[in-house]
C-alpha cells in the first residue's frame, strides 16, 4: 500500500464563519487553529483488478485501500513511533495514579474512519495511480495485469482532473506530531524488500504501507513544528472557538527569525498538490485548491497549539498524580491551584489556566473575556511580535536614518593584569553600558546620550549629519530595550539617562542573551573587543592530556617483524592539565575558577567565559579517573579522531533535558572539552596514520601469492596489515569486482610467510559463496591449508579443534555461527574474517551476536555495500571489528543514529564519519586512481553452492540416467545424455525450473540467491546490469524474483517480445534515468545486435559452453559507447557438471576449440565412465541447508 | 526585505502603487518614497472613501493629510458582490488574508474600477506649505498604504466603500440565495479542476511529490533555545495582569516560565526518543 496524507483545516477555520458582532472578532491574519490529518492509501492489489463502472457525481476511488487496511497500517505507524493505541478512549486522569498517567503519554487516539473529496489527475474517468503505487504494483503483480498503466501513465487518453470520494482515517494534530516525527528524514529513496528491515518497526511499516512523498512531507513539517516548540518560538493568545460561542486559550507560533521564515517558505513551496487537493465531503462549495502556505500554516498552527497544550496537560497530570501520592503540593502547583480558584472572578486566571488543558475553551461568557483579549493583543503589540510567516515585521527603528546603540565597557583592568598567575575574582566589578544614537548607514557615527539631551530643538546636528527628533527616538528605543534588559529600566528613572551600571553577571547576560535580541530589533550593540574571541571559542577553557603507552620501548614502530599487538582496551598512562586556548594553567588556578561563582572571569588579565559547574565537574571527572587509571587507547583514539568539539551534541543535550537537571552535569561528563592531546611517539604515529590513511607504508607482494596484485590492491593489503599490526579491526568495503577476496588472501599469505600465523583464521561467508572462497583460496594461495567447516560431515568438539590447529584457514558460514558456537569459540583465532559482512547488519540477530563473541587477535569485515549510510549496520560491523569503540547500541542511537536519521544532523554525521573513517577502506570503480589499474573488461567465475533440495534432485537425475544408459545405444543413448544434461542444468538453475511447478522461489537455489546478492550490490552502486539465460522459463522466474527482492523494475527480453516492444525496452534501459536497472535477456533473442552500453555488469546465469557465443552476448555491453569498465560474471555451480565442463573447456581450449565450438554434441560421444565422472556430484562442496530466516 | 518590495510585497499592494504611478505623478511620488522609508508617516486611518494621515515634516507639528477617493456606489458593490459570490474562491482567499488575483474581474461590470484610474477620482490636501499636489507628504502616505494593504487586503475594499464584515455577509447571503431549493450534488468549482490540470500538465511529478528534494533539505535542528525563556523576558507581565492588585506578577512569570520549560523539555524528549524495539518512551520521566 502507498500511504498518503492531506491536511484538512476545520471548515470554519479555513473558509470561516464570519464572527458577527462578537467581541471576539477574529483577526484574519491569525484564524483559530484547527484541523486534522486525513490519511488514505492506494492499494496495488486493487490496481490490478478490473475497474468497475463509476456512479454518482463523486464516485469512490477505484483502488484505494480499505478502512481496515488503513487501520492496520496506522497500528504499524503507532508501533514505529513507540506508542500505543488507546482503544477504550477513556481519559486517564490524575486520580489514576502516577504510573498510569506516565504510561498514558504513549497513548494515541484510535483514529476515526472518515471520507473526503479529492481532486486527482485522471484518465478516461478513472484516477491514475501515483508513480510510487505503480512501482510497488510491479513488484507484487504480474506484468500482464498492469498493462493498462505501463510506462509513466503514458496510456492513451487525455489527462483530466476529477473529483473522487476517498475513504481514510482522521488523525488529530497532537498525534500527528508524536507519530510522524520519528520517521527518518530521507526514507523515500531506498525502496526494496530487504528481509532484514522486518526486524525494525519502520521496516515493517514500509513493507505494509510505504509512505508516499506527500505523507513524508507532513513528517518534515511536523519536525519543524517540534523544533519551534523546543526553541520556545511560540506565545500564548486567546481567540474565539470555531463556532464562535466561546473563547478559547491558544498557543501560536512566532515567526521572527529570518531562518524560520525562510524554512517555512521553502517548505510551503515544496508541498505536493496532493497534500491539499482535498475537501470535506460535507463542504458544499469546492473552492480553489487552498494555497500551500495557508495549508502549511494551518497545519503548524494547529499542531503546535494542540501539542503544547497536550504536553502541558500531561505534565500537570503527572505532577498532580505524584502530589496526590505524596500528599503534598509544590509551589508551582499551588500557584496554579490558586489561579484556578480565582478563575470565576478573574477572567485572566481562567485564561492562563486554560493554556495547559487539552480542552482550551474558557467557560466564561465571551463578553467577560473582552478585557483579556484586548489585554493580550496590547501585550503582543507592545513587543511587536510577528505571528505570520508571510510578512515578517521589520525592526523598530530601521526605517529612520538612525538608531539607538548600546556600548558595553568592561571594568578597568589596570592593576590586576600585572600579575600573570592570578585568577581575578570579578564578582565585584562594575561594568558600564553607554547609550548613543548611531547613524544607520555609518556605524562609526555615534552621538553620546549626554549630547542628545543637550539639544533642545527637534533637530540635532553632529558631524555634519542631522538627527531628527533625537529625544523621542532615544527614549522610544530605550523603552523597547528595557523590556529585554531590566537594568536599563532602572536608569530610565533619571531625567537624562546616559548609561547604566552592571554587575559581572548582568554584563554576561547582556553579552550572551540580550544583545542578539536587541540586534534583531534593529538596535545597535557594541561589545568589548575581547568578546568576539571569547564567544567565538578561540579562548576556550579546556583540558589537555598527556598520554604515554608502554609500547614505545618494547615495540619499535618501524620494525615490521615485531608485532605490538594491543587492544583498544589497553590502558595508557596519562596526566591532565587545564588550558586556556594554547596556554597551560596550573591546577590550583583551575581550582580557583570553580570557586568563583561568576560566568566571566579574568585569567592573567584575559577575560574568559566559564561555567563554574563545568569546571567543578571536570576536576572531579579527571581526578576520579586518575585514581582509577582507566584511560584506554580507545578513549584516546575517540578523543583525537572525533575532534575536540564533543560537547555540542544534540543527542546528549536531549538526554540531559529529558532526565532532569540533576543528571545534566553527568551527561556532560567531563564538562569541558579536551582541547589537546599530547601523545608518545607510538600513539601519535598510530593516530596520524589512521587519520590521514594514505601514509601507510607499502608492502611488497607476498612471495607465495599465485597471481599479481594491482597497485590499489597492494595499498589495500598494506592498509590491512597496518591495522592488523595494531590489533585494530578493519572493514574493506571496495566495490564489487575490485578483488576484496585476493587482498585478503594476500594478507593471510604474508602472515604465513612471516611465521605469524600461530593460530588458524576463521573465515565466515554466506553459504552461496563457500565454493567460491574454496576455489579462490586454492588458486591464489595454494600454500594455505584450508578446512571447510560446512555440511553434515563437519567436525565437532575436539576433532574440530585438532583439525583446525593443523590448518591456516577454516571456512564456515553464517548459518553455522550460532549453531556451532561452542565448537567455534573454543579456539582463539588468529583472525576472524566476515565476508559479505552485511550479514550481521542487524545487531540483535543471533549470528551477529555469535560473530561478536568469537575471540580473535584481529578482525576483518569485507563488504561491497556502502556501510557508512546504514547506521545500525555500521554500528554492528564496527562493534564486531573494534568492540565498544562506538559505545553501546543504545548510546550510539542516541548520539548518532537518531539525530542523523531523523534530522540529518550534519554535526553528528561528520563526527561519526571521522570516528569510523580510519577503519573503513572503500574504493569505488569510478575512482580515477582505480580505473587506470583496471582492465576495461574483467571476467570472473562465480561458484554458487547447492541447496539440499538441489542435491537430492541432482543425484536422482544422475542415478536415473546411469540406470537407463546401460542398455541404450545410438540415437537413444544420445537422447538420454542430452536430456539429462538439460535436466541437470535446470536443477542447477532452480528446482522450480526443473519441476515446472511454479512453486516458491525463495532460498531454494544457491545460484539465484547469489545472483540477487550480487545484483543488489551492483545496482546499489548505481550501475545497471544484464543477465543472460538460455531458458525463457528461467528468465521470467528471474524477472519475478528479482523485481521483488531488489524492489526495482526488471525488464525481460525474449523471443516472444514483438519488435516494437523490444526497441522500447532497449531504449528505456539505455536512456531513461528511471528505467529498469536490471535487464534479463534470453541468449538467443538478445545475444546479438543490441547496444546496451548503459550496463557495466554482465551476468551469465547459465552456460552455453561456447565462449564465442558468450562473448558476443557480453559485447552487448562491452562495445563502442561504453565509458566504464565492464565486469563479467559467469555462474558455475560448484561440484556439478557445470563446473566439470567448465574445467574441461579451460583445459582443452587451445587444443580443440572446433570440437567444443560445436556445442554439446561432443559430450554424447563420451564413454559411460567418462560420463559418470562428468555428471556425478562432488560432495565436498555440498551445502548445509540455510537456517530459516 | 528586498528593496523594491519595501512598500508591500504582495501583488495587490504593488498593483496599488503602480496604479498611482501610472497617474503621471512619478517624480513627485518618488520623493514620498524616501519619506515613507524613513518612518515619517506617523498615522494612517482608512475609512470608506477617505484617508486621514499625519506625517512628520520639517516643522515640529506634523502635517495633516486628507485624501478622498470616491467610493463605489451601492449598486456597483452589489454587482461586484454578485460576481464574487459565484466563485467561493473569492471569499476563501480573502479570508486567508490574500487578494484573489482576479478580483478586478469582479468589478468589470461596475462603473468604477477597483483601483483608481484617473486623477479626477482622487482629491487630496495637506497642511504643508508646499504648493505641489500631491506633495511629498501625500506621496509618502500613498506608499505607506501599500504596506497597510499588504497586511490587510480588506483595507483596500474598505477604502472603496465596503467593510469586510459587510462584504462577507453579502457574499454569504448571495451564496445562500443561489443554492436555495437546489440540494443536488454540490457545485463543482470549475476553477479547482482547471487549476489542477494546468499545474499537473506543467509538472506532472509535482502533483505527487512536490519538490521532495527541497522539502528534504529543509534542515531541522530540535535544540534548546539560544536564549531560554527569552520570549517571556521580552513580553514581561501583561498590563491587565499587572494592574490587578490581587494577582501577583511573580506568579504570572513563574507559571509562564514553567510552561515554556516544560514544553522545551518534552519536545526534546519527544524529538530524540529511541523507539527501537523494547524501548520505553521516557518522555514522561520526572
Amino acid at each position: 500500500m502507498i500511504l498518503h496524507a492531506a491536511w484538512l483545516p476545520f471548515a470554519d477555520a479555513a473558509v470561516g464563519a464570519v464572527p458577527a458582532a462578537s467581541a471576539l472578532a477574529q483577526n484574519p491574519a491569525a484564524p483559530a487553529p484547527g484541523g486534522r490529518l486525513f490519511i488514505w492509501g492506494e492499494s496495488p492489489e486493487r490496481l490490478g483488478l478490473k475497474l468497475r463502472g463509476r456512479k454518482g457525481p463523486f464516485p469512490g476511488h477505484p483502488f484505494q485501500a480499505s478502512a481496515t487496511e488503513l487501520m492496520q497500517a496506522f497500528a504499524l505507524l503507532v508501533e514505529t513511533a513507540g506508542c500505543r493505541e488507546n482503544r477504550n478512549r477513556s481519559r486517564i486522569g490524575s486520580a489514576a495514579g502516577p504510573d498510569a498517567v506516565r504510561a498514558s503519554a504513549r497513548l494515541v487516539q484510535r483514529p476515526r474512519k472518515s471520507h473526503a473529496l479529492m481532486l486527482l489527475p485522471a484518465k478516461e474517468g478513472y484516477p491514475i495511480p501515483s508513480p510510487a503505487l505503480l512501482l510497488q504494483a510491479r513488484r507484487v503483480l504480474p506484468t500482464a495485469r498492469l498493462e493498462r498503466w505501463t510506462a509513466n501513465g503514458e496510456s492513451a487518453g487525455p489527462l483530466s482532473a476529477d473529483f473522487v470520494q476517498v475513504t481514510g482515517v482522521s488523525v488529530p494534530a497532537l498525534d500527528v506530531i508524536r507519530l510522524l516525527t520519528v520517521l527518518p528524514q530521507s526514507c523515500r529513496d531506498d525502496g526494496g524488500d530487504d528481509p532484514s528491515v522486518r526486524c525494525d518497526p519502520f521496516g515493517r511499516l514500509k513493507l505494509a504501507a510505504t509512505p508516499g512523498s506527500d505523507f513524508l512531507y507532513w513528517a518534515q513539517a511536523s519536525k519543524l513544528a517540534l523544533e519551534l516548540m523546543a526553541r520556545q518560538r511560540f506565545v500564548p493568545d486567546i481567540c474565539a472557538s470555531p463556532d464562535d460561542s466561546q473563547a478559547r486559550a491558544v498557543w501560536r507560533p512566532l515567526w521572527e527569525s529570518a531562518q524560520d521564515v525562510s524554512r517555512f517558505r521553502a517548505l510551503a513551496d515544496a508541498m505536493p498538490l496532493l497534500c491539499r487537493a482535498v475537501w470535506p465531503v460535507e463542504q458544499s462549495d469546492l473552492a480553489r485548491i487552498a494555497p500551500s502556505d495557508v495549508i502549511l500554516r494551518s497545519f503548524i498552527d494547529t499542531s503546535m497549539d494542540e501539542t503544547i497544550r497536550g504536553m502541558l496537560a500531561m505534565e500537570r497530570n503527572i505532577r498532580w498524580a505524584d502530589s496526590i501520592a505524596r500528599q503534598e503540593f509544590d509551589d508551582a502547583e499551588r500557584r496554579l491551584l490558586e489561579m484556578a480558584k480565582l478563575s470565576n472572578k478573574r477572567p485572566a486566571c481562567a485564561w492562563i489556566c486554560s493554556l495547559n488543558k487539552e480542552k482550551p475553551e474558557i467557560r466564561l461568557e465571551p463578553a467577560r473575556l473582552d478585557s483579556v483579549r484586548r489585554g493580550v493583543n496590547d501585550w503582543m503589540a507592545a513587543a511587536s511580535l510577528c505571528q505570520t510567516p508571510t510578512s515578517c515585521v521589520p525592526s523598530v527603528s530601521a526605517a529612520s536614518g538612525f538608531r539607538t546603540c548600546f556600548r558595553l565597557e568592561s571594568p578597568d583592568t589596570g592593576a590586576d593584569s600585572a600579575d600573570p598567575e592570578c585568577v581575578t575574582d570579578s564578582g565585584a566589578d562594575v561594568w558600564t553600558l553607554h547609550y548613543y544614537l548611531q547613524a544607520a548607514d555609518d556605524p562609526s557615527v555615534l552621538v553620546p546620550a549626554a549630547r542628545v539631551w543637550e539639544e533642545s530643538g527637534g533637530m540635532l546636528r553632529f558631524l555634519g549629519r542631522r538627527f531628527e527628533n533625537p529625544h523621542e527616538r532615544l527614549l522610544a528605543d530605550l523603552g523597547q530595550a528595557a523590556r529585554y534588559f531590566p537594568a536599563i529600566e532602572t536608569s530610565l528613572d533619571t531625567a537624562t539617562p546616559e548609561s547604566c551600571e552592571l554587575t559581572t553577571a548582568e554584563a554576561y547576560s547582556f553579552l550572551r542573551e540580550v544583545s542578539p535580541q536587541l540586534e534583531q530589533l534593529g538596535l545597535g550593540v557594541l561589545t568589548p573587543p575581547w568578546w568576539e574571541r571569547v564567544s567565538g571559542g578561540t579562548a576556550r577553557l579546556g583540558v589537555r592530556l598527556k598520554v604515554q603507552t608502554d609500547l614505545a620501548q618494547d615495540a619499535g614502530v618501524g620494525q615490521a617483524n615485531i608485532v605490538p599487538r594491543f587492544s583498544l582496551d589497553s590502558l595508557v598512562d596519562y596526566d591532565w592539565q587545564a588550558a586556556l586556548g594554547d596556554e597551560v594553567m596550573s591546577k590550583d588556578e583551575f581550582r580557583r575558577l570553580a570557586d568563583l561563582k561568576v560566568p566571566l572571569v579574568r585569567v592573567r588579565g584575559e577575560w574568559v567565559e566559564i561555567n563554574p559547574g563545568e569546571v567543578e565537574s571536570a576536576i572531579a571527572f579527571w581526578e576520579q579517573r586518575a585514581r582509577r587509571r582507566d584511560l584506554t587507547v580507545r578513549d584516546v583514539l575517540t578523543m583525537s579522531l572525533a575532534g575536540a568539539n564533543e560537547e555540542a551534541d544534540a543527542g546528549a543535550v536531549a538526554k540531559a533535558v529529558a532526565i532532569g537537571p540533576e543528571v545534566d552535569r553527568r551527561a556532560g561528563e567531563a564538562g569541558l572539552p579536551v582541547v589537546g592531546i599530547e601523545m608518545d611517539e607510538a600513539l601519535a604515529d598510530l593516530t596520524s596514520r589512521l587519520t590521514t590513511g594514505e601514509r601507510v607504508e607499502e608492502l611488497p607482494e607476498p612471495r607465495t601469492f599465485n597471481g599479481a596484485l594491482r597497485p590499489y590492491q597492494i595499498r589495500g593489503l598494506s592498509w590491512l596489515a597496518f591495522l592488523e599490526r595494531w590489533g585494530l579491526g578493519a572493514c574493506l568495503a571496495d566495490d564489487m569486482g575490485l578483488g576484496k577476496t585476493i587482498q585478503l588472501i594476500a594478507l593471510l599469505l604474508r602472515a604465513k610467510e612471516e611465521g605469524a600465523l600461530r593460530a588458524p583464521t576463521l573465515l565466515v561467508c554466506p553459504t552461496s559463496v563457500v565454493g567460491n572462497w574454496h576455489r579462490e583460496l586454492a588458486r591464489f594461495g595454494p600454500s594455505l591449508e584450508v578446512m571447510v567447516h560446512h555440511g553434515p560431515t563437519r567436525l565437532a568438539a575436539d576433532d574440530f579443534a585438532q583439525a583446525a590447529a593443523a590448518c591456516d584457514v577454516v571456512l564456515t558460514t553464517y548459518a553455522l555461527l550460532p549453531r556451532d558456537e561452542p565448537t567455534l569459540s573454543q579456539i582463539r583465532w588468529n583472525a576472524v574474517v566476515l565476508d559479505e559482512a552485511q550479514n550481521i547488519k542487524n545487531p540483535e540477530a543471533k549470528q551477529s551476536r555469535s560473530a561478536r563473541s568469537l575471540t580473535a587477535g584481529f578482525r576483518v569485515a569485507l563488504t561491497g555495500t556502502p556501510v557508512e549510510n546504514r547506521l545500525s549496520e555500521l554500528w554492528s560491523i564496527m562493534d564486531f571489528l573494534n568492540p565498544g569503540y562506538l559505545g553501546s547500541f543504545a548510546d550510539f542511537r542516541q548520539r548518532y543514529a537518531i539525530p542523523i536519521e531523523r534530522y540529518r544532523d550534519a554535526k553528528a554525521s561528520s563526527r561519526l564519519r571521522s570516528l569510523t573513517r580510519p577503519f573503513i577502506l572503500r574504493r569505488v570503480k569510478t575512482d580515477p586512481r582505480i580505473i587506470q589499474d583496471l582492465p576495461e573488461k574483467q571476467e570472473a567465475k562465480v561458484y554458487p553452492s547447492f541447496t539440499r533440495e538441489q542435491v537430492t534432485l541432482y543425484e536422482a537425475v544422475v542415478r536415473d540416467m546411469l540406470a537407463r544408459i546401460q542398455g541404450a545405444s545410438g540415437m537413444e543413448r544420445r537422447g538420454i545424455i542430452l536430456s539429462t544434461l538439460l535436466k541437470l542444468k535446470q536443477v542447477c538453475n532452480h528446482p522450480a525450473q526443473f519441476l515446472h511447478d511454479k512453486s516458491s522461489l525463495d532460498n531454494r537455489s544457491g545460484k539465484l540467491t547469489r545472483l540477487a546478492e550480487m545484483l543488489e550490490e551492483a545496482i546499489g552502486e548505481g550501475d545497471r546490469a544484464l543477465v543472460f539465460t538460455q531458458f525463457a522459463e528461467m528468465g521470467s522466474m528471474l524477472q519475478t524474483y528479482l523485481s521483488r527482492t531488489l524492489g526495482c523494475e526488471v525488464s525481460f527480453l525474449h523471443g516472444g517480445v514483438p519488435q516494437k516492444a523490444r526497441d522500447k525496452m532497449v531504449q528505456r534501459f539505455q536512456n531513461d534515468p528511471s528505467g529498469p536497472p536490471v535487464f534479463i535477456l534470453s541468449l538467443k533473442a538478445g545475444g546479438t545486435g543490441l547496444n546496451l552500453t548503459r550496463a557495466s555488469y554482465v551476468f551469465h546465469f547459465d552456460r552455453w559452453w561456447n565462449p564465442a557465443v558468450e562473448n558476443q552476448a557480453t559485447d552487448r555491453a562491452f562495445r563502442i559507447g561504453q565509458t566504464k569498465n565492464v565486469h563479467v560474471y559467469k555462474f558455475v555451480t560448484a561440484g556439478t557438471v557445470e563446473e566439470r565442463i567448465d574445467q574441461l573447456i579451460e583445459e582443452k581450449k587451445a587444443l580443440s576449440e572446433e570440437i567444443i565450438g560445436a556445442g554439446e554434441d561432443w559430450i554424447t560421444e563420451m564413454s559411460t565412465d567418462q560420463l559418470r565422472d562428468l555428471f556425478v556430484l562432488r560432495r565436498e562442496s555440498l551445502a548445509e541447508e540455510e537456517e530459516a530466516q | 526585505m528586498a528593496k523594491k518590495d519595501e512598500f508591500g510585497g504582495t501583488w495587490w499592494a504593488k498593483r496599488w502603487t503602480s496604479a498611482l504611478e501610472r497617474l503621471g505623478w512619478s517624480s513627485r511620488l518618488q520623493r514620498g518614497r524616501t519619506y515613507a522609508r524613513q518612518g515619517n508617516v506617523l498615522e494612517v486611518k482608512v475609512r470608506p472613501g477617505r484617508i486621514d494621515a499625519r506625517v512628520q515634516g520639517s516643522r515640529k507639528r506634523p502635517y495633516r493629510i486628507t485624501i478622498n477617493i470616491d467610493p463605489l456606489s451601492d449598486s456597483d458593490w452589489d454587482e461586484a458582490a454578485s460576481t464574487m459570490a459565484e466563485h467561493a474562491s473569492f471569499a476563501a482567499r480573502l479570508l486567508a488574508g490574500e487578494m484573489p488575483e482576479n478580483i478586478e474581474d469582479a468589478f468589470d461590470r461596475c462603473d468604477t474600477p477597483l483601483f483608481p484610474g484617473s486623477e479626477q477620482d482622487i482629491d487630496m490636501s495637506c497642511t504643508c506649505p508646499d504648493w505641489a499636489n500631491p506633495c511629498k507628504h501625500i506621496a509618502a502616505v500613498f506608499y505607506t498604504l501599500g504596506t497597510e494593504f499588504d497586511r490587510d487586503p480588506f483595507l483596500l475594499l474598505l477604502l472603496r466603500g465596503m467593510s469586510k464584515e459587510r462584504l462577507l455577509a453579502a457574499l454569504r447571503e448571495k451564496r445562500a440565495r443561489a443554492t436555495e431549493g437546489n440540494v443536488s450534488a454540490p457545485d463543482i468549482e470549475p476553477d479547482a479542476a482547471e487549476q489542477l490540470l494546468t499545474l499537473i500538465q506543467e509538472a506532472p511529478d509535482s502533483f505527487w511529490n512536490g519538490d521532495a528534494t527541497a522539502a528534504d533539505s529543509v534542515q531541522v535542528n530540535v535544540a534548546v533555545p539560544e536564549t531560554p525563556l527569552g520570549i517571556i523576558h521580552r513580553l514581561g507581565v501583561p498590563e491587565f495582569w499587572a494592574r490587578d492588585r490581587v494577582l501577583s506578577n511573580s506568579d504570572f512569570l513563574a507559571v509562564m516560565k514553567d510552561y515554556y520549560q516544560t514544553v522545551t523539555r518534552r519536545a526534546l524528549a519527544l524529538a530524540y526518543r529511541d523507539t527501537a524495539e523494547g524501548k520505553p518512551i521516557d518522555e514522561s520521566a520526572p
